[in-house]
């Protein structure tokens, strides 16, 4: 009986059946691809992060105060290899060396691993190949990356001159003895491979050359050593989707290490770990987004499903009330819908699973492997997990959207039969009570309460911090996403109906005559679902403010990087957190450890080197800040302050844009260095101090009873890469705000009177700004510098145009996975639309069949319904666009005035005119197919029907 | 006053039931004159709508000839058909199916704007014109819901006189109406028949209903079996 009832009905309804299924394939199968996206992408990002550092799960390398500094390949392995969960061990040769090809010389990293055994990293080969044998000309072979290749001038066939020295030790507490008295070996090798790497050489960019250890061991006269052991760790172990767990994971294995080798004769380092857990903190905005997009491609699945099974029970009321004449149980009619229901979502999630890993291994995995330019990133193609967090989801949203059709045809009153007026409407209640005829302000009301969530999470958020729970800041993000979302979306639901009236217009102009029809049944609304439009306008919000914060920030990176930064490049000494840091990243190659004074300003000589150097126009010196109170000098307003002193004319090697005055003349810029007591404020701590040029403050120096008198020669809204000078009074509160001065009154401030005047060669360039010469290419220059200065000085080498290059490219990603992930939504709101559409055009077949018999043209009909469907799904997708680009730019333009940064307008040049364009054919097409049959039937076929 | 307007001749018409042919109309010849008002009577199941649907050019005779106003249907394409209906037929049928979103006027006002001759006044005033003949005059601003079942046949008449045709097809018009309104409606229809000359034809079951006709058409199995002259009509005289 109840399979003869689900056969029937899938017969009889057979485009309502399809389209179920379909809606459930596409949405299960948008939930497999998501949630394999998801794995994906986190595989993708680690691997990225991981790569910047080194993809290696464990480093064993000996501390430089051990008196022997190589590791014995021999007796170790098999000691590591023993340990569970140790997969691999690859022995490595790593350092600075120099290299000589023809005429240039230069150092470089050095790499000697195992070709066959390292798995670490990857490389793409540009030129020639990668092989690092012995080949026909006796020279073995040398990979040469693309930086030092550059720099070098080297191409393929060249031979190569290597100069390797190992790594020195010290004595435990001491400095490493400035003798040049190494041991220093010299061998040749011949470039066979030009290209680039990740993760392989533990840094993130191209320089140094790779060659095979064997050789390297042979020909620097090394045993069977090397400096670092890299231990690959089971990926089971850590192949967990919780970033912290899997690190964690993973430590156990280094704990295991540790305590079989001991922790006196080696350093350990675990770089791919700490990258994914370091990572995952960047990976929650990402996650959020990607469940975000998949519970709305539930949503709209569920709501769907239920749409059209209402629509069956409906329908049916009258053979239902029937079967409940005849005797039949409650039960037994909630069986019936229920069967159905399984029947739909057996078919549907079985095929929507295939789907989802068609689209995901022929689409989704391409894309991302293309982003990964050409370097292999592991990624899964069937991903066991995604499929079952799918189908249980699928299976969840399934039975919520049965039970209320279930229900309604369980309770199937009997006078449904009896009194056939009742089940007679054309009407379908239930849609009906699904739909409104007038703007809902309440849905407006209640997206403005929702939105009141984001600005709770601005509260709760640094709680969130500070507890450092990963899953509480995802839920967080999540639920802020969720509801901004969806707060906006329902906030500005209230804009749908002037667009459907200007859309109307726009039709009134063009075709009068299908206007008139679609007008009123569009705007008398009993057409209208507003929970479906919610959903569209949802759907189309969702990447309309994405893709515009993406777009905006492409657009803005350049000036805000520009006005912050300063300058083309800024050159930092090693601070001690960084020279720690760089030393686990890169530990053993030598170097000595500064001490934590010293290595905040630059040495003279490196200073001078550098100021030097002809690649630059100019360079601007400016201290570190020292935080300091600025006074009235009667003691009625005091704030605190940071003093930066700088060398020089900014103008020299700022950005012209970057500097921007309120008073003072230009020229005080200028004189500043050149005169000490004097000093150029911010806009704001001029107001809140009420000082003007020409005035006196007091600021307090080093020791006590220590004022320095400084008369105002300018003030300044803005000078990029010195400190903050902006207009708003927060930064006064905040403490934020910049005193800038002539570097002697930076040495007169931070020194304590006490112990005599201050010393005038003291070295206090905390920071190097430079502005390259004419001639300069900024991206060869940065590389040309660091590796100058980077490798040998550890300078930290910072390029503005670089930082642009990154954030721009990053947002390009992310704009890459936005498409992804609109366009499998669009796929489910077309769905949706198509639904909509077919289900108002099936209830009101009563109306078409007399619209039809009366005369009306079949071209007309199809125009009618045509522009009601568009009226009906461009308004929603039009007021979630509008509503999404506001929102965006709502941020944008916050953002900008917080840090006084212009803002140059951007509209996404992809995914919004997509989205568009997708919803005008959908709903052409919806219209044209869910008319189609009755278009084609003749009136009194369709009215004997109704 | 004698010209012919409708002219079925020897119609045959089959439905197809799974693989058996179901006979409608077997050999249906009937002449209608301009003017007239017939009544179509028969048992259940007589062929009574299939006959009206194919006078009314809703429907197409599977075999024979049906002339409208001079024009053969059976070449005529489905669209031709329908500008036909659109200019030359009016319809009111059992179930009234007026547009749920229209209110009364643009119930009456949709065919012309279909029909796309008269201008937004014209088309108001011509709406309002017709509500108020079948009065309906304060009632044009009412949806469909808002109005009894008798007045929404009312609108339904009105609406079928929009573009004033000279053939009025009413299957049932009065069926789902009780017999005091239904008279009405039929006083109506009448009033419409002698005073502007419109052609009618229309199927009932209710001979009370057909008493309004000039005369009546009795089919038998898809048959026409008597055709007999209404004794109110004759007391009326021409
Ligand atoms: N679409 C159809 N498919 C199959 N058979 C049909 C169809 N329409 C009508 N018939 C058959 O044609 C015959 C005549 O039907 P028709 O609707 O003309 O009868 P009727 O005289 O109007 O009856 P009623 O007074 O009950 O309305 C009937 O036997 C009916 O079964
Ligand atoms: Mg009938």
């Amino acid at each position: 009986m109840i399979g003869l009832y689900v056969r029937r009905n899938f017969r009889r309804r057979r485009v309502r059946t399809v389209l179920m299924i379909l809606s459930l394939v596409i949405g299960v199968g948008t939930l497999v691809t998501l949630n394999a996206t998801v794995d994906s992408y986190r595989r993708y990002y680690t691997g990225t992060v991981a790569s910047d550092v080194g993809d290696f799960d464990l480093t064993i390398t000996r501390p430089d105060t051990a008196p022997n500094p190589f590791l014995a390949i021999g007796d170790l392995t098999p000691r590591l290899m023993a340990i569970p969960g140790v997969m691999g061990v690859s022995p490595r040769i790593q350092a600075i060396v120099s290299v000589r090809a023809g005429v240039k010389d230069g150092d470089t990293a050095f790499v000697a691993l195992q070709p066959d055994l390292d798995q670490s990293g990857a490389v793409k080969v540009e030129d020639g190949v990668y092989d690092l044998g012995t080949g026909t000309t006796g020279l073995p072979g040398v990979f040469v990356l693309q930086e030092t290749a550059d720099v070098l001038d080297i191409s393929l066939g060249d031979a190569l001159e290597i100069q390797y020295a190992p790594p020195e030790t010290r004595l435990k507490g001491r400095d490493v003895p400035a003798s040049g008295s190494l041991l220093r070996t010299t061998a040749q090798w011949e470039v066979r491979g030009i290209g680039t790497q990740r993760g392989l050489t533990g840094r993130s960019n191209n320089e140094g050359v790779i060659v095979d250890l064997a050789v390297a061991q042979e020909r620097f006269h090394l045993g069977d050593e090397a400096d670092r052991l890299i231990v690959e760790i089971d990926p089971k172990r850590y192949d967990s989707n919780n970033p912290e767990q899997s690190s964690f994971a993973a430590r156990l294995v280094g704990f295991a290490v540790r305590d079989a080798l001991g922790h006196d004769d080696f350093a350990y380092n675990m770089p791919r770990p700490r990258a994914v857990i370091d990572g995952a903190n960047q990976f929650v905005f990402w996650q959020s987004l990607i469940m975000m997009y998949g519970l709305l491609s539930l949503g709209v699945v569920g709501l769907l499903i239920r749409t059209l099974i209402m629509t069956n029970v409906q329908e049916q009321t009258r053979d239902m009330a029937v079967m409940r004449i005849l005797g039949a149980p409650r039960r037994h009619l909630f069986n019936l819908v229920a069967a159905e229901v399984a029947a739909v979502g057996l078919l549907g999630i079985g095929l929507g699973v295939v789907v989802g890993q068609l689209v995901n291994n022929l689409v989704v995995v391409p894309l991302i492997k293309d982003r990964a330019a050409g370097f292999i990133v592991d990624l899964p193609l069937v991903s066991a997990r995604a499929i079952l967090i799918s189908v249980l989801v699928s299976l969840v949203v399934l039975a919520i959207s049965a039970l209320a059709p279930a229900q309604r045809a369980a309770s199937t009153k009997i006078t449904n039969a009896i009194n056939p007026g009742v089940a007679d409407g054309i009407g379908l209640d239930d849609l009906d009570r699904l739909r409104e005829r007038r703007t809902d302000l309440r849905i407006s009301a209640a997206g403005l309460v929702i939105l009141c969530y984001p600005l709770l999470v601005f509260y709760v958020f640094p709680l969130a911090f500070d507890f450092g729970i990963l899953w509480v800041l995802a839920a967080l993000i999540f639920g802020a996403l969720l509801s901004l979302i969806v707060g906006a979306a329902m906030l500005f639901f209230i804009v749908i109906l002037p667009m459907e009236r200007g859309l109307l217009w726009i039709i009134d102009r063009l075709a009068p005559h299908v206007g008139y029809f679609v007008r009123r049944t569009v705007l008398r609304g009993k057409a209208r679902n507003t929970l479906i439009s919610l959903m569209i306008v949802l759907s189309s919000l969702l990447p309309s403010f994405l893709s515009t914060t993406l777009a905006l920030q492409v657009a803005n990176t350049e000036t805000d990087r520009r006005l912050q930064g300063g300058a083309a490049f800024r050159i930092n000494p090693p601070s001690s957190e960084n020279s720690q840091r760089r030393r686990e990243q890169d530990d053993g190659s030598g170097g000595p450890a500064t001490s934590a004074e010293a290595a905040s300003t630059f040495k003279t000589d490196i200073l001078d080197e550098l100021r030097g150097d002809p690649a630059f126009r100019a360079t601007l010196g400016r201290s570190r800040s020292y935080r300091s109170e600025v006074r009235d000098g009667v003691g009625m307003r005091s704030a605190q302050a940071n003093v930066v002193g700088i060398d020089g004319d900014p103008r020299n090697t700022l950005y012209g844009e970057a500097i921007e005055l309120v008073s003072g003349s230009p020229d005080t810029l200028g004189r500043l260095a050149l005169e000490p007591g004097t000093a150029i404020i911010g806009a704001g701590l001029a107001t809140y101090l009420d000082r003007a040029v020409g005035d006196t403050v007091q600021v307090v120096g080093d020791g006590k009873d220590h004022l320095e008198e400084l008369r105002i020669v300018a003030i300044a809204k803005r000078i990029g890469g010195v400190g903050s000078f902006t207009s708003k009074q927060t930064d006064v509160w905040s403490g934020s705000t910049t005193v800038l001065v002539a570097m002697d009154s930076y040495r007169a401030l931070t020194n304590n009177p006490v112990y005599g005047p201050p010393d005038p060669r003291l070295p206090v360039v905390g920071t190097l700004l430079a502005a390259p010469a004419a001639d300069q290419d900024e991206s060869k220059l940065t590389s040309d510098l660091r590796l100058r200065y980077a490798t040998e000085h550890r300078l930290a080498i910072n390029s503005t145009a670089e930082t642009i290059k990154t954030v721009q490219q990053e947002a390009r990603t992310g704009q890459i996975f936005l498409v992804v992930l609109t366009a499998l939504t669009s796929i489910l709101a077309i769905f949706g639309v198509f639904a909509v559409i077919y289900v108002s055009i099936y209830g009101r077949r009563a109306e078409i069949g007399m619209l039809k018999a009366v005369g009306t043209p079949g071209r007309q009909l199809l125009y009618v319904f045509v522009g009601e469907a568009m009226v009906m799904t461009l308004s929603a997708t039009l007021t979630g666009i509008t509503a999404g680009m506001l929102l965006a730019y709502t941020f944008r333009l916050s953002e900008g005035f917080r840090q006084e940064l212009p803002t140059h307008f951007a509209v996404d040049p992809v995914v919004v005119p997509a989205m568009l364009v997708l919803m005008i054919l959908s709903s052409f097409f919806s219209a044209v197919i869910a008319t189609h049959s009755l278009r084609r039937r003749r009136a009194i076929d369709i009215l004997r029907t109704v | 006053m004698s010209e012919t307007i409708i002219n079925v001749d020897s119609v045959h018409k089959s439905y197809l039931m799974g693989k058996e042919a179901v006979p409608a109309l077997r050999g249906v010849s009937l002449v209608v004159k301009r003017g007239d008002m017939v009544c179509l009577m028969g048992p259940s199941g007589s062929g009574k709508t299939t006959l009206l649907n194919i006078v009314g050019g809703l429907d197409e005779p599977g075999r024979g000839h049906v002339t409208i106003a001079g024009m053969d249907i059976v070449s005529m394409g489905e669209e031709r058909l329908a500008r036909l209906r659109l200019e030359r037929i009016g319809f009111v049928f059992q179930t009234f199916n007026l547009l749920s979103n229209f209110t009364a006027l643009e119930n009456v006002e949709a065919p012309m704007v279909l029909l796309r001759r008269l201008g937004r006044k014209e088309r108001r005033a011509r709406a309002q014109a017709l509500l108020a003949a079948v009065g309906l005059a304060d009632r044009v601003d009412h949806y469909p819901s808002e109005l009894s079942g008798g007045q929404q046949q009312r609108v339904a008449v009105a609406r079928a006189l929009a573009n004033d045709p000279e053939i009025l097809i009413g299957d049932e018009m009065t069926g789902d109406l009780d017999s005091k309104t239904g008279f009405e409606i039929m006083q109506l229809v009448r009033d419409l028949n002698q005073r502007e000359g419109k052609t009618v034809v229309y199927v009932t079951h209710d001979p009370r209903m057909a008493d309004y006709a000039d005369y009546s058409v009795h089919l038998l199995d898809g048959q026409i079996v008597a055709r007999e002259a209404d004794p109110v009509v004759s007391l009326i005289g021409d």
